[in-house]
């Protein structure tokens, strides 16, 4: 960087001397005292170089081709047509067009931002409820089924699992189910590897919808689990009536049971209902439950296999009565424990489900698109633009600067060169 | 810039078209003599010249009167490119300068002015490089002292100091040849 030079009045002399050069060549009288000043000022100016007519026939023939490149100056001819494409383009009036393509520019990626941030299609986690959340509640529209408005508590019986029949079964459960024979094959507690622990799972749901569509959500819970074979243990639906002016805000809360298998489908759906507010997922492993089963079905089974021998090797009735009363005993508990395993098989097949649907006016509503849905949206569209481009910034800010310091450095570097060059230059 | 309803705008020469055609026919022998003068080279001088014609053509919309006259603009396009023109030569190490055209001095101007001019291009020639540029400059280009403070980067008063340091050492060395 150079220095700014100070501005310093020349003396007068000198400044009247520079005068008298400037009238000498313009043709103009000067001082007497001047006059070798003006005579040295007249013979520097023959001096002067004239170009040959030739020089000067080819200079003209330049201008009136527009001044182009010579073949051989590729990069001069290069940097033309760039130049040339520019100067067209601002011909045209493209410089008027640049506030609009900016705004457009800057419009198109503040909305795939923002979009892409706000999770708009993505299927659940917030926004506004999907397509398929409509699709849902125009089916839902046909359908006779219906909860009443008041506060009731409905129970569905879940379907039975006999104790000593064999349990339903999926091939995920199986997969997951401790080998009958656990006992035999040496399965035992604290030998278990991890493909065969049976892990249960339970999940917690919690959406929010639009007043307006919280009944159609309310209805659609029951569809999702018709569709996914499971069932409902309880429900429980209050207020909410779109009928009623004033009526309290709705709230509905379902205790459902989704065969494992289904699991993440089914939720995958009822997260489409309305805008998930919480999701928990827990799980707990119960391969203790399961190997404690077998252990006592196993044990109890060779009992009374053992009793059923000496129950037919019994010589007198005073015997056979005994054995018959430690029978009936070893089979009420080999009942027991084939009970206790179906449950526990049944607790894993069977994923208990927790919903709770609240209706709530800020919520998005997966119907009409109001403007204050617009508002929110555009808050949301140029926050996150705000931040796309602070981040952009801070990303290209070290290059840009490095940018800035390899342009200045060139700079300096090409005028030390040129400076020594000229001082170079032959006398 | 406004156009008009009549006529497409291609078909008018724009404003900075007219204005560097202007430039052009203003400037032509004085930027080709001050780049001789800088050269020393007839032949070089004509190819900068019309080097710095093109390059001021093609960013004749980059001038900003702000920074100084359209004159001192191209003078300055024209320093750079016969710079260059001096940093290739270096380079290549064929440092060919023209020999004084002593016939340009016609016989009939008679012995004593062959003597003084003779002795004025002794005193040119003595100069650094630096003050040959500003007798480029001033004497064969026709700068005034604010366009030649633009070209060279200095402030116009150092420029005339420069100027009037230059001329003073030419008169010594022509009186000291006379």
């Amino acid at each position: 960087m150079r220095l700014r030079e100070r501005e310093m009045p020349l003396d007068s002399e000198i400044e009247r001397e520079l005068e008298a050069l400037d009238r000498a060549l313009a043709g103009a009288p000067v001082d007497r005292d001047l006059e070798g000043i003006a005579e040295l000022a007249r013979e520097l100016r023959a001096e002067r170089p004239q170009p040959s007519a030739e020089a000067e026939e080819a200079l003209d023939g330049l201008a009136a081709g527009g001044f182009s490149p010579r073949p051989s100056d590729r990069l001069g001819r290069a940097s033309r047509r760039a130049s040339d494409a520019i100067n067209g383009l601002r011909a045209r009036g493209a410089r008027r067009l640049i506030p609009a393509l900016g705004a457009a520019t800057v419009f198109l990626v503040a909305a795939g931002v923002g979009i892409s941030a706000s999770g708009l299609f993505d299927g659940g986690q917030g926004g506004v409820a999907p397509q398929s959340a409509q699709n849902s509640k125009a089916e839902l529209a046909g359908k006779a089924q219906s909860i009443k408005p008041s506060a009731t508590t409905d129970s569905a019986t879940a379907p039975s699992v006999s104790a000593g029949g064999a349990p339903p079964a999926t091939d995920q459960f199986r997969a997951k189910l401790p080998p009958a024979s656990g006992a035999r094959s040496g399965l035992a507690l604290g030998t278990v590897s991890n493909s065969d622990r049976a892990v249960a799972r339970n999940v917690d749901l919690e959406l929010s919808t639009a007043p307006d569509d919280f009944r159609d959500a309310a209805d659609g819970v029951l569809d999702v689990v018709r569709d996914h074979r499971g069932f409902v243990l309880s429900s429980h639906v209050s207020g909410g009536d779109p009928g009623v002016k004033g009526a309290e805000r709705g709230h509905a809360s379902f205790e459902l049971r989704i065969p494992a298998g289904e699991l993440s489908a089914a939720m995958g759906d009822l997260s489409d209902l309305g805008h998930v507010v919480s999701r928990t997922d827990g799980t707990l492993d119960i391969t203790k439950r399961f190997v404690s089963a077998r252990q006592r079905i196993d044990a109890l089974t060779a009992a009374r296999d053992r009793l059923l021998r000496e129950l037919g090797e019994a010589a007198t009735i005073q015997e056979q009565r005994s054995i018959r009363a430690r029978l009936r005993i070893v089979e009420r508990r080999l009942a027991a424990a084939h009970h206790d395993l179906a449950r526990a098989q049944q607790r894993v097949h069977l994923v208990p489900v927790s919903v709770g649907i609240t209706a709530d006016e800020h919520s998005a509503s997966g119907g009409a698109w109001t403007i204050g849905d617009a508002f929110h949206d555009a808050g949301r569209v140029l926050t996150v633009t705000a931040g796309a481009a602070l981040v952009g910034a801070a990303a290209l800010l070290p290059f840009a600067l490095l940018a800035v310091l390899v342009a200045v450095g060139w700079r300096g570097w090409l005028r030390r060169q040129r400076s020594r060059a000229l001082d170079a230059s032959p006398g | 810039m406004e156009e008009t309803l009549t006529a497409p705008a291609a078909e008018l020469p724009s404003e900075s078209e007219a204005e560097f055609e202007q430039l052009y026919r203003r400037s032509r022998d004085d930027l080709y003599a001050y780049v001789a003068g800088l050269l020393r080279d007839r032949a070089a001088a004509e190819d900068v010249t019309a080097l710095a014609f093109e390059r001021a053509y093609r960013r004749r919309r980059s001038f900003n009167p702000k920074r100084g006259t359209r004159r001192a603009w191209l003078f300055g396009i024209a320093r750079n490119a016969a710079l260059d023109e001096l940093r290739r030569r270096r380079r290549q190490a064929t440092l060919a300068t023209e020999p004084v055209d002593d016939a340009a001095i016609a016989p009939e101007q008679g012995a004593e002015v062959a003597l003084r001019r003779a002795a004025l291009r002794g005193a040119i020639a003595s100069l650094a490089p630096r003050e040959r540029e500003l007798v480029a400059l001033k004497f064969f280009a026709g700068l005034t002292n604010s366009e030649i403070a633009a070209v060279i980067g200095v402030s116009e008063t150092n420029a005339g100091t420069r100027l009037h340091r230059m001329i003073e050492k030419l008169r010594r060395a022509c009186d000291e040849a006379a």
